[in-house]
């Protein structure tokens, strides 16, 4: 297990001069305590730093080495700083120094050109190479599994991307845990025993090919390994491309969700537009549709006059009719009187008329002949019998309440079309600065490579089969050879089947350790959880395959969102989980581990922390956690207390309190 | 004896009335909304008359091919012995009451003349 | 139950045939050469090779 001695600083950061912190080699607690910004989450870094050559701030963003001296000391023209890292691992001893100083020549730095760096480690009181010193290093502390002893308050959020199945972070994460827990020495072996199958086979091929009587079948096995070889690299490349595909897939789903209220904008600006188009395409066919109408409509206005005219017309032909019969019948009947007076017969019985009646007719001729006629009318009656016949032409369909549907559906699609244009309007100002190419451009890529995954996983299917085709027929002439070969091809056949063998048990190793870990793994951070946990209804955590946990509630459902304060607890469950589960074990340094929690749980947080790791280093503010609280509840498990005094605004002391 | 008219026009304050109401969509030819003004205007009793400083606009083949507007022209006004002078008035007369009434009613729809001035007519 | 147990535990409930100081052999060149793959290839080969050659058929006097 690491365990860390002292960390000795000089003019880094805030610390001017030579400073030193010095654990104490028992298990238990040592607390720092600062105000803030007087260089708590410096001296982090500085372990940070010492370990990696590097500094993280705020939203993990990395520190110029250049703006890392003191300044007081920089304001005396004192450039450059180091760090010491004293600890020990599994009985060996180590320094670490990591330096950086001004390149001669430069009397006032002012980037990180202007410096050299170097470090150097010790082992066991001898120097070692370069080279050694970065495996031993990476062999003691990989980076990637830093954030599980380094643990920063601020950087929780981190930690929820585990329970997200595709995040990118989630998978580094997973990776970093994983490795934190062992597994890539079986992943790794898996991958070593593969290659070393795959070379084993080639060599018992070479060796078929130099004996005459296994020769065709070795010939065949090395062209089949050969096809075999270029099949695998094209199905890693495929692999490779598949990765990449879903990577770009997962970012633009992620780019489209913060895109996704523009994106909403610009989908609703596109359907009103064609809310609009629509609407003129529907006033446009009514206009047309009511100008036809309305050519003919004028006709419409004047029916009821010329109605009216062609019945006073009507009316006049009808009395010019009646004279005209009424003189006809006139003229005929003094006619007929005449000629029977001169005849002296009637012209319809043939009947002699004498007498009285020859009287009667003479005095009825003088009154006919007497009566007044009216002039003839009878050439006006053409005249009126054709301008009725015209008259008549006009009476036409009326076609008003259609017309009047029409225009009441034409200011209703104008009223409709009016609001979507100030809508519309109203979405232009809002869009107006924001890049609208950005999001096509984002959902044009997800859908492509939405498509482009599709294939490639087709292809891969295709490829596989291909593959495992070709790996039976090698088994197939693999065991042929065995029944065929002689001694020469014993111990080639023996080292196959021996890396076979080997890679399976490591293939199977993977996932049954795997299984193991995440059982284990939850199992822990269980215990650990309900420990720190002040809600009785918390029944346990549950781990997805990422090792993200969610809280599960004792009725069996799972609490899907959880307060900043809930993910601090989790997320200290889960690295006091990994301590006890990694074959790698190391300190537990934290800056600020209660800012989010009430004192309640800092209380729990505070009594569990010496079952989270042999040697665990706070640092801390005092209204964060009290001294005093911090002594009841630690009790012997707290060795040691520093404080950060302030010297000046940019001078720290770190003072051993207890 | 005076000849009728060959041409019939519009009066350079009718031809601004008559943009008006083309811009408003009602009618596909200036002849269609000529011949609506021409009715609007009989419909009001405008009396026979005649109209000074018109520009030509149509031919009378043009907006009468039928000879139809001469005939009704003439069987409504039977003193009348000029009927395409008679509608070249009656045009404008009509055009210019629909001016005044889209002046103080800019939203107005043509149609409403329809229902309008059939309801309020009353055969003499 | 840690890492080296589990594999050995498996080897012999399902791969009794493979030699166990090889086994272990491999997982402890696996966790000392963790950083750096081509040694650690190296040497499993190695390993093996070490194996294959102390098996008595392959013993050459």
């Amino acid at each position: 297990m690491l365990r860390i001695r002292s960390v000795h600083l000089c003019d880094f950061g805030p610390f001017k001069g030579e400073q030193r912190i010095d654990l104490p080699k028992e298990d238990g607690v040592v607390i720092v305590y600062g105000e803030n910004m007087r260089g708590k989450t410096t001296l982090l870094n500085a372990i940070r730093y010492a370990l990696f050559g590097r500094v993280l701030t705020r939203g993990s963003v990395e520190v110029q080495l250049h703006q890392l001296g003191n300044w007081e000391s920089a304001a005396d023209g004192k450039y450059g700083f180091h760090v010491v890292l004293a600890f020990e691992q599994n009985g060996d001893t180590y320094e670490l120094t990591r330096e950086c100083r001004v390149r001669s020549g430069v009397s006032k730095p002012a980037s990180n050109a202007d410096y050299i760096e170097e470090s150097f480690l010790t082992k066991n009181g001898s120097a070692m190479g370069p080279q050694e010193a970065v495996l031993e290093l990476g062999r003691i502390m990989p980076e990637t599994v830093s954030r599980f002893f380094l643990f920063d308050g601020e950087l929780l959020q981190q930690y929820e991307e585990l329970l997200r199945n595709e995040s990118e972070m989630g998978r580094q994460i997973k990776e970093a845990i994983e490795r934190i827990l062992g597994v890539p020495v079986l992943t790794n072996g898996r991958a070593d025993l593969a290659q070393v199958h795959k070379q084993a086979q080639h060599q018992e091929a070479k060796a078929a090919q130099r004996n005459q009587k296994t020769q065709q079948l070795g010939n065949l096995h090395a062209e089949l390994l050969g096809q075999r070889e270029a099949m695998q690299q094209e199905s890693a490349r495929l692999r490779q491309d598949l990765d990449r595909l879903r990577g770009t897939k997962t970012a633009k789903e992620e780019q489209a969700k913060k895109q996704e209220m523009l994106r909403g904008l610009l989908t609703l600006r596109e359907r009103l537009q064609e809310e609009i188009n629509s609407l003129d395409r529907k006033i446009s066919e009514k206009q047309d549709k009511r100008k036809t109408l309305l050519t003919t409509a004028w006709r419409s206005l004047l029916v009821p006059r010329i109605k009216a005219f062609r019945e006073h017309i009507e009316e006049q032909l009808r009395v010019a009719r009646e004279e005209t019969t009424r003189r006809v019948i006139h003229a005929e009947t003094t006619e007929a009187i005449r000629k029977a007076l001169s005849t002296g017969s009637c012209s319809l019985c043939e009947q002699p008329i004498a007498g009285e009646t020859k009287e009667r007719l003479q005095n009825r001729l003088g009154e006919f002949e007497g009566t007044p006629q009216t002039a003839a009318s009878d050439d006006r009656i053409p005249s009126l019998e054709r301008q009725v016949s015209e008259l008549r032409r006009y009476q036409t369909d009326s076609s008003i309440a259609v017309l009047h549907e029409i225009s009441g559906a034409i200011n209703d699609f104008r009223v409709t079309k009016a609001t979507s244009e100030d809508r519309l309007r109203e979405l232009k100002e809002q869009t107006a600065g924001l890049d609208e190419s950005e999001v096509r451009r984002t959902y044009a890529e997800y859908e492509k490579a939405v498509q482009e995954i599709v294939i490639v996983e087709n292809g891969l299917k295709v490829h596989d089969a291909a593959l495992a085709e070709i790996d039976g027929n090698i088994s197939r002439i693999e065991s042929e050879l065995g029944k065929k070969g002689g001694s020469d091809l014993q111990k080639e056949r023996k080292r196959r089947e021996m890396a076979e063998g080997l890679r399976s048990l490591f293939e199977e190793g993977v996932k049954v350790y795997r299984d193991h870990l995440r059982t284990k793994v939850e199992k822990d951070a269980t215990t650990l959880f309900l420990d720190l946990t002040s809600e009785p209804e918390y029944a346990s955590l549950s781990i997805n395959s990422n090792y993200g946990l969610t809280i599960v509630h004792k009725d069996g459902t799972s609490i899907p969102v959880r307060s900043a304060g809930a993910e601090h607890v989790v997320a200290l469950s889960l690295m006091g989980s990994l301590q006890k589960n990694a074959p790698l074990r190391g300190p537990i340094i934290m800056d600020s581990p209660f800012g989010r929690l009430d004192s309640v749980h800092t209380r729990k947080v505070i009594h569990t922390l010496p079952n989270m790791a042999g040697q665990v280093l706070l640092f801390v503010y005092e209204s964060e956690l009290e001294p005093k609280l911090a002594r009841n509840e630690l009790k012997g498990a707290l060795r040691r207390e520093y404080r950060i005094e302030r010297q000046s605004a940019r001078y720290s002391k770190v003072e051993k309190v207890v | 004896m005076i000849d009728d008219k060959k041409t019939i026009g519009l009066t350079p304050e009718n031809r601004s009335v008559m943009d008006r109401i083309m811009e408003k969509e009602f009618f596909r030819e200036q002849k269609d909304a000529a011949l609506f003004a021409m009715a609007y205007a009989i419909n009001q009793g405008v009396p026979a008359g005649n109209c000074e400083g018109a520009n030509t606009i149509w031919n009378v083949g043009s907006l009468d091919p039928e000879g139809e507007i001469r005939s009704l022209v003439g069987n409504l006004f039977p003193d009348v012995v000029l009927p395409y002078r008679l509608t070249e008035h009656l045009i404008n007369a009509g055009l210019a009451l629909i001016g005044a009434r889209m002046a103080a009613d800019p939203g107005l729809d043509l149609t409403d003349f329809l229902e309008k001035e059939q309801a309020s007519f009353t055969p003499q | 139950m840690d890492l080296l147990s589990t594999i050995l535990d498996l080897r012999q409930k399902q791969f009794a045939h493979l030699p166990e100081d090889l086994v272990k052999d491999i997982v402890r060149i696996e966790i000392d050469y963790a950083e750096d793959r081509t040694e650690a290839l190296k040497r499993v080969e190695q390993a093996l090779e070490r194996y294959l050659n102390s098996l008595p058929e392959n013993k050459t006097c």
